[in-house]
């Protein structure tokens, strides 16, 4: 006789904009622009977490962490792809010149600063934000429109599973080609010298 | 890469008429070196087709009337086979512009300076993705570039760089209209000569400097850290990028030539400068035309006045006219001194003014400043006084067309 795990029903919250998501301590909060729902929400020290976010219009985010301080965050989108590249991108609104700490689950692969891009009001930004090792983005004194967007290129186009040879297999052959070229050139040479000898010690 | 049907027609084609053109060319005259200025100037309309076969071949379905795109690159030679380690193409001597559309190979100038700046710790450039370090990179594109040098030398520069073939084709007109060409002094011309490895040097540390964000962590120049439109590939990249290119007159060439037979979108002919100081793009582009300009006069009045001074030229002199690739490069200009009688018409002749084939003794009289266009063997009147020399073989040798009676002279 089969009998069927017991499974639970995934229930999820729904939110909309007039909901605000406050951090009395760091007179800040954090709503969202559009309605959406979340598995779950949680207020741990300063920062709420969501999880299962899902922001209408945009795809879901499994784990997002945010903390403002000083400041208002209005949040807009998430996206997985940017540019036809694999990627994660939280834009957000933000009144006031505060902080935001943020982590959108990128996890310890996000240290590297190459793969992050934060953009505020169509520019990129490179100054007044950090990335910590485990993926937590630390803006300070931006304000508008932000973007803040992980590529991942570094982790995932290092090829790092792949045999040093295979990784740099370019490298290597051009390294081999110009190591042939001068092998064949020296022995011309050498053979040409020793025929111009050749013929000057004929008489 | 997706080759579209004509490929399979038009390539065998062009195959088959620049063989047969130069068999027929260089085997229908009884003396090697009578027609060597023609076949050069076949040669080189040959290798802009080559060069630029995807205007050809396409693909045409890529949007090249995107303003501000990126050209399309896919038929980049290598580009599928060297992966995303090295997807900018094979580096070759010749100025193969990066920017114009349907281009084969990649000029190492503009890979030098973008995988020092912007692309040094970036592992996404425009519109590829780069798996290798800025470092790597550079290491692949001077190998490349010192590998063609040490197998030809600055033939490159004489009969393949589609910049060069622009310089002759203004020679001919000047020419044509019969007006004497000028000539520097030799202490200007040496002086030219050693400004190219200024000027190479200048832009690449001018790279690096523009480069400090992405190598260091911090920009020394304000402005020059990554910037430009949200979600744009230039946003991964600084204000300056490439700073050689916002100068070197071989890009608005193209772009000017691409714009008028409809390849390109006119709006290229800004400079595709993003961020805060996107006025200063306009400002470059013309930077950027007037040298154009200024090069376009001063190659009709100085033959291959830009060849003078060119940084890819002296890139790749350094790996085939200097001790020791000097002594093992494979293409080589030769000297007989028994034959040479010092009556000058090869340093007369000579596009650069070289003067190493009149000054030096015999042997490899082969000279940063020659480019190999056998101009000076073509001209030079003793039979076996001076020979063009491929792994060791006499591919070109002078021979004497004073005794001939046709009554031929040379015009420089």
């Amino acid at each position: 006789m089969l009998s069927c795990p017991n499974t639970l029903a995934q229930t999820s919250t729904a939110f909309v904009p007039a909901d605000k998501f406050d951090i009395p301590a760091n007179n800040g909060a954090i709503n969202f622009a559009v309605n959406g729902s979340y598995s779950t929400a949680t207020f741990e020290g300063s920062t709420w977490t969501f999880t299962n976010l899902l922001i209408n219009g945009s795809e879901p985010l499994q784990n997002l962490e945010i903390s403002t301080e000083n400041s208002n965050v209005t949040i807009f989108s998430y996206h997985t792809r940017i540019l036809d590249f694999p990627s994660d991108q939280l834009r957000y609104f933000v009144q006031g010149r505060g902080q935001q700490i943020i982590n959108i689950g990128v996890g310890l692969q996000g240290e590297s600063n190459v793969d992050w891009v934060v953009s505020s009001n169509r520019s990129f930004i490179s100054n007044g934000w950090t990335v910590s090792h485990n993926g937590t983005v630390t803006l300070t004194g931006l304000t508008g429109n932000i973007s803040i967007t992980y590529f991942g290129f570094t982790n995932q186009l290092t090829n790092s599973n792949l045999p040093f040879y295979e990784q740099h297999s370019v490298a290597i052959a051009v390294a081999v080609l110009f190591a042939v070229t001068v092998a064949v050139a020296i022995t011309v040479a050498v053979k040409r010298r020793s025929s111009a000898g050749e013929t000057i010690s004929d008489d | 890469m997706t080759w579209q049907n004509p490929s399979y027609i038009v390539l065998p084609i062009y195959v088959a008429v620049v063989l047969v053109g130069i068999i027929l060319i260089y085997r229908l005259t009884k003396d090697k070196t009578k027609n060597v200025s023609s076949l050069r100037l076949f040669v080189q309309v040959a290798a802009v087709f080559a060069l630029f076969t995807g205007l050809v071949l396409g693909p045409f379905d890529v949007p090249i009337y995107a303003p501000l795109g990126i050209a399309p690159r896919s038929l980049l030679l290598g580009g599928n086979l060297l992966g995303n380690q090295f997807p900018d193409g094979i580096s070759l001597p010749v100025l193969a512009c990066y920017y114009p559309n349907g281009r084969t190979v990649t000029c190492p100038i503009w890979q030098l300076q973008a995988y020092i700046f912007p692309f040094w710790n970036y592992a996404r450039g425009y519109q590829v993705i780069y798996s290798t370090s800025g470092l790597e990179k550079i290491g692949i594109v001077i190998g490349l570039v010192a590998i063609a040098a040490i197998i030809l030398g600055r033939f490159f520069c004489g009969w393949l760089c589609p910049f060069g073939l622009y310089q002759d084709v203004l020679t001919r007109i000047r020419k044509a209209t019969r007006l004497r060409h000028l000539s520097f002094s030799e202490k200007t011309n040496k002086a030219l000569g050693q400004s190219r490895w200024v000027i190479i040097a200048v832009f690449l540390i001018l790279s690096v400097i523009f480069a400090s964000y992405a190598i260091f962590g911090h920009q020394i120049v304000p402005g020059t850290s990554p910037g430009g439109p949200e979600g744009t590939e230039a946003g991964n990249v600084g204000f300056l990028n490439e700073p050689f290119c916002l100068v070197c007159p071989m890009r608005p060439l193209c772009v000017f030539i691409e714009c008028a037979v409809g390849s390109m979108n006119w709006s290229y002919v800004r400079q595709i400068i993003y961020g805060p100081f996107w006025t200063l793009g306009g400002y470059v582009s013309s930077i950027n035309i007037a040298i154009l300009v200024a090069v376009t006069a001063l190659a009709l009045a100085y033959r291959r006045f830009w060849c003078r001074i060119c940084p890819l030229g002296a890139l790749t002199a350094l790996f085939s006219s200097f001790w020791p690739f000097k002594e093992i490069t494979l293409t080589r200009l030769e000297k007989d001194e028994e034959k040479c009688t010092k009556c000058g018409v090869c340093k007369r002749v000579c596009p650069t003014q070289a003067t190493a084939a009149y000054e030096q003794k015999g042997g490899n009289v082969t000279e940063s400043r020659c480019m190999l266009c056998a101009r000076c063997v073509e001209a030079c009147p003793y039979k076996g006084a001076l020979s063009m020399k491929i792994v060791g073989k006499t591919v070109m040798t002078s021979r004497n067309w004073l005794k001939e009676g046709n009554g031929r002279s040379y015009s420089d």
